[in-house]
């Protein structure tokens, strides 16, 4: 006997987790953060003669890198809490009781994760129209963020979301999602002369931040878009993988302690 | 047929669950029924395998060998059977956040019911269980008591057909836990729910369960009705006299020389007298009262004491540990 | 002297011995030399606005009779004012590039992209090294690359997105305080 369901259980769960972050205040809290945040920094590129050197084709690329590894962390501090958070306060065994698969508890809260950078990209924009309307590439800059930087947010917040399915607790999730995307955005402050070495090539191509910042890189240095897409592979494949057996993964493995036993 | 007609109410059929944990036999050879309207106590020491056997029957845990199905359906098509089930887990929590009124409304719209059917569920729900007045105030204002209730009102949120409750008089005072007990006899009386009741508290188990369930170190120890169970123990026949305030001593002088008879005196009931006979003691409770009213004793009142549950259940463990 | 003969004579003339004296350096024709190696550069100077890309060629020839060791082409770039350290690893993605012996009258064309970051006035050449000790480094000319700024970012443009942007969260913060209290105060 199955459920009569009007509404998809995922939805009920996006719907619920969306009206807690926006009307809950925690969503305008961080996007005033993350305003807060992109003010002071564009205001430093301003004053700082040291930080103003970098031409204005290196400060878009720069600028929307550090937005995009921003939106990440702060989408990573809602992923990271989303199950391992209900599991510490010990509401996560109320939701198993349901009859909603599990793997949709993780769907609701990741669409709703989702949301908050949304919210951060019209944010975003008119800081980096600012530093890149002097280059002529503010379109350019603009198609990366939404399109490119939603691409890295939804990766980052799927591996959070299932990193946070498995941790026995909220400390663990935290830890070992920073540390992971942290690990991911590494390579791409290495000096060129290692990245272009061979085995960092190979690298770079299956590390879908690095691999992202350097077609983002060769956009606004004005590549045309078809040039090295092949470097988009690995984080659109990752995304697919993650998408498409996450839900049906968490069906099966995720259980009331974490970990992977069952 | 017979045998077809008498299955027909059975909500709940466990063979053979084993569950282990680390090398450790968390549950061994759990087998059972139970049919709607009855109301089943799970009892046992910490440790003896209760919340794991309540945890496997709601799906939360997968057994490792055996089986169970619900109203028929197996256990591996889970979703359906916790779209039947309602359980109250031990020490549940809840998103502190969200106001009683929206978790239940949340709760039953995860059940498949619409945004209003769930709303006004959760405030009929709210409102049977006393929570009415705090339907609009967040969980994380409500008292320990209230977090129960709310806890139990979830487990009616999808009009179970079966109910699990893991100690659902924590946290009450003794008119809440007779309001709570109410309702659970209605809902089996009336609705013909099945309930398992895992409770510490015998006396709560004794009154309203009409079986119980005794599990020790994962296994079965006894199963049966609570009567049964209370005479499967070698327990040794007591009563409690009353007597007059001036044959008091006197009365203590004739049992002490009675031999075979163990006398307690109600140390907050200066008359009363709790006498128990060895079970292989040629004293019967005439003999007794005969000795007395020789001895000039004033009786004044005379009651048999029987055997509690908790006896039994005490009984059953240390024999099981021995 | 009549001020005419001076602007219309002397002038000219000491300004075309002038110029007859001074190196020819155009094409950057001048090589520093060890001997039997010269390397020469494409150019001498190149003026950019800061962030755009240059690509220079260097030519290391063996004038002399006998093969070359293998040899080691190192890129440099050093600020001329002092000003904002100058990294070479992020001005050029490949810093050195090996050469296999050279026979003699044979010469080896190398390219050299360059990436400059930053506006100011830098000088960029090219060392070349061999794992023999005999042989000494032989640097190439300099090329001077004069990089215009681009628009900085100016600080009256940034003010006002810095302040007015935040202010949109802060509403949407408001916003949803008041309407968690007026949902309490309805009901």
């Amino acid at each position: 006997m199955k459920p009569n369901r009007k509404q998809p259980g995922w939805m009920v769960v996006l719907s619920t987790e969306t009206r807690h972050l926006w009307l809950g205040r925690q969503g305008p809290a961080l996007l005033l953060i993350f305003s807060i945040f992109l003010s002071i920094y564009t205001t430093l590129l301003a004053l700082d003669p040291e930080m103003n050197v970098l031409s204005p084709r290196n400060m878009t690329n720069v600028t929307l890198q550090t937005t995009i590894l921003v939106g990440i962390l702060v989408s990573l501090l809602l992923t990271a809490n989303s199950v391992s958070g209900e599991r510490d306060q010990r509401s996560l065994e109320s939701l198993m009781l349901t009859p909603l698969p599990r793997g949709q508890i993780a769907v609701g809260k990741f669409l709703a994760t989702l949301s908050l950078w949304l919210g951060m990209i019209p944010i975003a924009i008119p800081y980096i129209v600012l530093v890149a309307k002097s280059t002529g590439i503010v379109p350019q800059a603009i198609m990366l963020l939404i399109f490119l930087g939603s691409l890295l947010v939804m990766l980052c917040a799927g591996i959070g979301i299932l990193i946070s399915s498995f941790a026995p607790s909220n400390l663990v999730s935290f830890a070992t999602s920073f540390v992971t995307i942290l690990l991911l955005a590494a390579p791409n402050q290495l000096p060129a002369s290692v990245k272009e070495l061979p085995a960092m090539s190979w690298f770079i191509l299956l590390d879908p931040i690095t691999a992202i910042g350097k077609y983002q890189a060769g956009i606004l240095d004005g590549a045309v878009w078809s040039q090295e897409l092949g470097l988009l592979i690995s984080p659109i494949l990752l995304f697919i993988l993650i998408a498409a057996l996450g839900p049906a993964f968490l069906n099966r493995r995720l259980s009331l302690q974490g970990g992977f036993e069952q | 047929m017979i045998k077809d007609i008498v299955e027909t109410d059975v909500v709940l059929s466990a063979q053979g669950l084993h569950k282990s944990y680390n090398n450790m036999e968390a549950l061994t050879d759990f087998s059972f029924k139970i049919r709607a309207g009855e109301i089943i106590g799970l009892l046992g020491p910490n440790g003896a395998g209760k919340t794991t056997a309540m945890r496997i029957l709601s799906t939360i845990f997968s057994p490792d060998r055996g089986d169970f199905s619900v109203m028929g359906i197996p256990h591996t098509r889970t979703e359906e059977i916790r779209a039947l089930i309602g359980a109250l887990p031990e020490s549940m929590g809840f998103p502190m956040y969200m106001t009683g009124e929206e978790y239940l409304t949340y709760m039953g719209r995860l059940y498949g019911l619409s945004p209003q059917n769930a709303e006004a569920k959760a405030m009929a729900l709210l409102t049977l269980f006393g929570l009415a007045d705090a339907a609009d105030s967040r969980i994380t204002t409500y008292s320990r008591g209230m977090h129960q209730r709310l806890g139990i009102a979830r487990t009616f949120v999808n009009d179970p057909k079966l109910l699990f409750l893991d100690e659902p008089t924590l946290g009450f005072d003794p008119k809440g836990q007779q309001e709570m007990l109410q309702v659970v006899r209605g809902a089996a009386a009336l609705n013909q729910v099945a309930v398992i009741i895992s409770s510490h508290q015998l006396e709560v188990v004794e009154e309203i369960c009409s079986q119980v369930l005794i599990l020790n170190k994962g296994h079965l120890v006894a199963a049966g009705k609570v009567s049964d169970i209370k005479q499967k123990i070698p327990a040794s026949p007591a009563c409690r006299i009353e007597v007059s305030s001036e044959t008091v001593q006197k009365a203590l002088a004739v049992l002490a020389h009675m031999g075979d008879v163990q006398v307690e005196r109600n140390p907050n009931r200066q008359n009363e007298i709790l006498i128990s006979m060895h079970k292989d003691g040629t004293n019967t409770v005439n003999t007794i009262l005969q000795s007395l009213m020789q001895a000039g004793v004033s009786v004044e009142s005379f009651t048999k004491e029987s055997v509690s549950l908790s006896d039994a259940f005490l009984s059953m463990i240390e024999g099981a540990q021995a | 002297m009549n001020l005419k003969i001076i602007t219309k004579v002397i002038l000219p003339i000491a300004l075309i011995v002038l110029v007859s004296l001074t190196p020819v350096t155009a094409f950057a024709q001048t090589a520093t030399t060890d001997g039997s190696v010269t390397v020469t550069i494409d150019r001498d100077s190149v003026s950019l606005i800061a962030g755009d890309w240059v690509t220079f060629h260097t030519v290391i020839s063996n004038t002399g009779d006998s093969a070359t060791p293998p040899l080691v082409a190192n890129f440099n770039v050093a600020s001329i004012h002092p000003g904002p350290h100058v990294d070479p690893e992020d001005w050029s993605p490949l810093r050195t590039q090996y050469i296999d012996t050279i026979q003699p009258g044979e010469s080896v064309e190398l390219a050299w992209d360059v990436h400059t970051l930053f506006e100011g006035d830098f000088a960029v050449y090219v060392t070349i090294v061999s794992q023999e000790k005999s042989f000494g480094p032989v640097g190439s000319p300099t090329l001077h690359i004069h990089a215009e700024p681009d628009n900085v970012l100016p600080l009256n443009e940034v003010i006002p997105v810095a302040v007015i942007v935040p202010l949109f969260p802060l509403a949407l913060l408001l916003l949803a305080s008041r309407s968690k209290r007026k949902q309490r105060a309805t009901k």
